[in-house]
């Protein structure tokens, strides 16, 4: 967890401070705010990063906060796996939306979704993947007139 | 000055049945259209117009403004079952309302916000109509320094939300403040950060990013947990039906009256956006309540204060409305589109000659949010359930309702993809105990709040303009208490214990 | 057993997915039979919206029983957003669009842009809005003399892109402006001048009406008008003070288009609907009632125009881009 939580800040460092170091690119007044945060969120993510690597600074600090700084609870073996699955499932879904349009990737993913990694039965998989889609494609397709999108492969 | 005869006519045209029916049926499509979340009032309206090509505008606007004022209604139901609000200016709910629907109560959330929605609007409207004759002047009052301390205060809420550490709250309000300037340079029409991309051009838009944070965040938590949202351990079941939420926010006259107030001088402000109303009264409302711990936690005080804000803040958008002819939000923009599609002309003519359309937007949206406490508690109950369902059945399926929301928003599919960008950001800083509050409020406010501190420095006064202008110099002393007051009084605590 | 069943459910869920993704067949029958999409670079109940719609709802009598013109905004990149997607549309007038002229050719001068508004499709200007500076009555200037003489005057513009045409006609006049941009909107803009955190706004005539003539805003000069606008007799245009040249350039046209290589008979028929659209006695009717004008011109007089003044801007490149970036 503790590896998690230093990898996770080290991300949110790099992207701030390369967010503040391209401030400087633009002209004027469209620096300032740029420079401001970046600078300001750089340095408190910063002294997070110290902290996560540093017990001593953490308990240093931790006298001003009420709360703990490092809270994350424990994640059990299995929440792990799921987590990484349910990411998994859900970039892919967003792919084949992407990819084969709304009605195609709504029902698609509902129905793999429940039927793999929900293990639920046929019945409900289908079932509710067709009910989801019928009820997605009157109301934003037939009564909004939403175009909804259709994919890179159909449009 | 006020027509009664005209007013009385017109509440006849709303009390018949066919304005029965079309008070019903508006109420209805905006309560919808608020609580699914990508649809809003304006949506539902712009859906609306058409229809009402066959009507005469009086009817029009009973149409429409049930619709709109039914739709900020709609919001809150999502904000407190799912952690997403319908609409932004919900946002500010989920901080208490969703903390509730995990203790089980979400009965009581939906009935203090139904209550408090509906006193809210009441109000208002009325605190709108007593400001009336003095309208011009306010209006005119808030120039570039006020915008910019308006939106400095919804910042300084970032300081004082109490969820997670002050030092994770800032840094997530920091990244938010940065991807706020993604996009074209208010001023300069620069492009920042946007690495050739024409979609992030207008930034990266709020709604898709907030679906992501909040209700992807949620939803991808549940699944890992496999625990329904209403966790049984954790939900002291009783008094958690609708009526101890109407009883709530009964008991709490004095805070629905401040709070409205707060929405609606704030939505009275063009320039500033109704978002930060919510979060402006949630944050009143939390530095002056007695036993605030628990603000953040499940106290419904804070339903309370951010739905009775954003339903005033419509009241309070309709003073630069009628005052100029210029819309206060994006609704009354909609609405004078609506009346001049309908061949009303919108200036202040309107006052001579077209009285009862005015009076008949007031009463339609006074009159929807009646119908809508209606039809709302009694649902609330039914509502409730659904956060008792199994996760894998609710949780494949808000994720999908979020893309499409995101979707439906602009029809572009980049939106989508910044939900899900958004959406696996908001599950880690879950996991982690960063604040998606703070950075929803970073990037709502961000460039918000530089476009007005610049536009300050372009006037005469400069940087002096924020220190010799009255109301500037009252909002920031009020940034200063809101933020270091909670420090003071725990100094102060201390130290009494001490002696 | 189970297999069967398995393959079974497989192909009646292929189906029903394939179901799903099929695109409406079109174009085979007389046109048009389906909807016409007109898509603006507005927001609900802005200028351009309550235009669209109007037109919209009062077009529907010239065509076929069942065909709605449906508005569909698509704000964002100053109108590009909308512009764009109406350009890579299908040729096959089932797509129009409302583009902001001359503002969408700015940002093609200086860049290639993903749509050429010299190739698009011309469909009828629906009126040419033209500018006007007008001082607010607060401000220490009062007419266009002191303006001219001034060494800053403060001006609240929407944006850079967007009011450029105003910036070009401020040079020529040699107005010293100190822009103030970043207001949402022009009306928003008209606030700040009333508040008197800006001298004076150039929005276009039609925005500022009102306030002109309740005398909230004091007008000193008319850019893009060849003749005086007749509610306001007394101010002169930029072409009086010596830049006829000028007039075509400035100003905003409102104008229809569609994408480019659409096909002549399609073409000539929404030209045909617009045009008797124009003239519906309704339609005038309301443009009276709403007091939204309407000066149109066909689409080939807009062709000749527009072309002729995207050519001209050429020459100003410079201007354009200290501007635009």
């Amino acid at each position: 967890m503790k590896n998690e939580e230093k990898i996770f800040m080290l991300l949110l460092l790099a992207i701030v401070l390369l967010m503040a170091l391209s401030g400087f690119r633009y002209s004027g007044g469209s620096k300032i705010l740029p420079l401001v945060s970046g600078v300001f969120s750089a340095l408190l993510m910063g002294f997070m990063v110290l902290m996560s690597f540093s017990p001593k600074v953490t308990a240093w600090y931790q006298k001003f906060e009420k709360k703990d700084i490092f809270s994350a609870e424990p994640m059990t073996d299995q929440e792990k796996k799921r987590e990484r699955s349910v990411v998994f499932w859900f970039v892919g879904c967003t792919a084949a939306i992407y990819l084969f349009g709304f009605m195609v990737g709504i029902p698609l993913f509902i129905f793999l979704f429940l039927k793999l990694w929900a293990k639920e039965s046929w019945t409900l998989s289908i079932g509710l993947a067709l009910a989801v889609s019928i009820v997605v494609y009157v109301a934003f397709v037939y009564l909004l007139r939403v175009p909804l999108h259709s994919g890179l492969l159909f449009a | 000055m006020f027509d009664l005869d005209l007013f009385l006519k017109t509440l006849g045209i709303m009390l018949n049945l066919r304005g029965i029916l079309i008070l019903l049926s508006g109420t209805v499509i905006g309560m919808i259209f608020g609580a699914i979340p990508g649809l809003s009032g304006v949506t539902a309206m712009v859906v609306l117009i058409p229809m009402t090509f066959s009507m005469d505008p009086v009817t029009a606007m009973l149409l429409l403004g049930a619709a709109y004022g039914a739709a900020t209604y709609g919001g809150a139901v999502p904000a407190i079952l799912i952690n997403t609000p319908g609409e932004p200016p919900n946002a500010a709910t989920v901080l208490d309302g969703f903390p509730m629907s995990q203790q089980g109560k979400s009965g009581t959330a939906l009935g203090a916000a139904a209550t408090a929605s509906t006193l809210g609007g009441f109000l208002g409207l009325i605190v709108t109509f007593c400001f009336i004759p003095v309208m011009a002047k306010f209006v005119m009052a808030f120039s570039y320094p006020e915008f910019f301390m308006m939106t400095f205060f919804g910042l300084s809420i970032i300081a004082i939300l109490g969820e997670g550490t002050l030092l994770k709250g800032l840094a997530a309000g920091g990244l938010g403040i940065l991807l706020s300037c993604v996009g074209y340079d208010p001023m300069t029409s620069e492009l920042r950060y946007t690495f050739g991309i024409q979609y992030l051009w207008d930034g990266i838009e709020v709604v898709p990013a907030l679906f992501g944070l909040l209700a992807i965040g949620e939803v991808m938590d549940l699944l890992v947990k496999k625990k329904p949202i209403a966790d049984h351990k954790r939900s002291k079941a009783e008094n958690s039906g609708v009526w101890s939420g109407i009883k709530a926010t009964l008991k709490q006259p004095f805070l629905v009256i401040r709070c409205s107030s707060i929405g609606t001088i704030i939505g009275a402000i063009p320039g500033v956006g109704g978002t930060v109303a919510g979060f402006i009264s949630y944050m009143h409302a939390k530095q002056t309540c007695r036993n605030n711990e628990n603000f953040g936690n499940g106290d419904v005080r804070g339903v309370i204060a951010s739905e009775a804000a954003n339903d005033a803040k419509e009241g309070g958008a309709l003073l630069p409305t009628l005052a100029f002819g210029i819309p206060g939000s994006a609704g009354m923009a909609v609405f004078l589109g609506a009346l001049t599609l309908h061949g009303i002309d919108t200036g202040q003519d309107i006052f001579l000659v077209n009285m009862d359309v005015v009076y008949m937007l007031l009463i339609s949206l006074l009159g929807c949010h009646i119908v809508a406490a209606m039809i709302g508690l009694s649902l609330a109950d039914k509502m409730a359930l659904l956060t008792k369902i199994r996760p894998v059945l609710f949780a494949p399926i808000l994720f999908l309702v979020c893309l499409i929301g995101s979707f439906a928003l602009r029809n572009s599919i980049g939106d989508v993809m910044v939900t899900l960008i958004f959406g696996l950001l908001g599950y880690e800083m879950r996991k982690f105990g960063f604040s998606r509050i703070a950075l929803i409020l970073g990037l709502l406010l961000g460039n918000m709040a530089e476009l007005s501190f610049r536009q300050t420095l372009m006037t005469e006064a400069g940087v002096m303009g924020f220190f010799t202008r009255p109301i500037s110099v009252i909002l920031f002393i009020l940034i200063l208490l809101s933020v270091f007051l909670p420090f003071f009084q725990t100094y102060w605590r201390r130290r009494k214990n001490e002696e | 057993m189970k297999k069967n069943f398995t393959l079974l459910a497989l192909v009646i869920f292929l189906a029903t997915v394939t179901f799903f993704s099929a695109i409406p067949a079109s174009n085979a029958e007389e046109y048009p039979s389906q909807d016409i999409r007109l898509i603006i670079g507005g927001k609900p109940g802005g200028g351009f919206d309550t235009y669209a719609r109007a037109i919209g709802r009062y077009m529907k009598k010239y065509l076929p029983e069942g065909v709605n013109v449906i508005v569909e905004n698509r704000p964002g990149a100053g109108h590009r957003i909308a512009i764009t997607m109406v350009y890579n549309s299908e040729p096959d007038g089932y797509t129009i669009g409302m583009p902001m002229m001359p503002g969408l050719y700015f940002p093609q001068v200086i860049e290639k842009q993903k749509y050429d508004m010299t190739k698009v499709t011309w469909l009828a200007t629906i009126l040419k809005d033209p500018r006007v500076i007008a001082i607010a009555p607060n401000s220490k200037f009062k007419t266009l003399e002191d303006l001219r003489k001034a060494d800053s005057v403060r001006i609240a513009i929407v944006g850079f892109s967007s009011e450029t045409d105003v910036i070009l006609g401020n040079e020529k006049l040699g107005i010293n402006a100190t822009y103030i941009s970043g207001h949402k909107n022009s009306k928003e803009g008209v606030l700040a001048a009333l508040r008197g955190d800006a001298d004076v706004v150039g929005f276009t005539f039609g925005s500022l009406r009102k306030f002109i003539l309740k005398k909230q805003l004091i007008p000193a000069v008319v850019y893009g008008s060849e003749k005086r606008i007749p509610e306001i007799p007394d101010v002169p245009t930029i072409g009086e003070l010596g830049y006829p040249e000028l007039t075509p350039l400035l100003g905003t046209y409102r104008v229809l288009a569609g994408p480019p290589n659409m096909p002549a008979e399609r073409t000539k028929f929404l030209r045909d609907a617009i045009w008797s659209t124009f003239n519906d006695p309704e339609f005038i009717a309301w443009t009276k009632k709403a007091k939204r004008p309407v000066e149109a011109v066909n689409g080939e007089e807009t062709e000749k125009t527009l072309k002729k003044v995207m050519a001209d801007y050429e020459g100003y490149k410079d201007l354009l881009k200290k501007y635009i970036k």
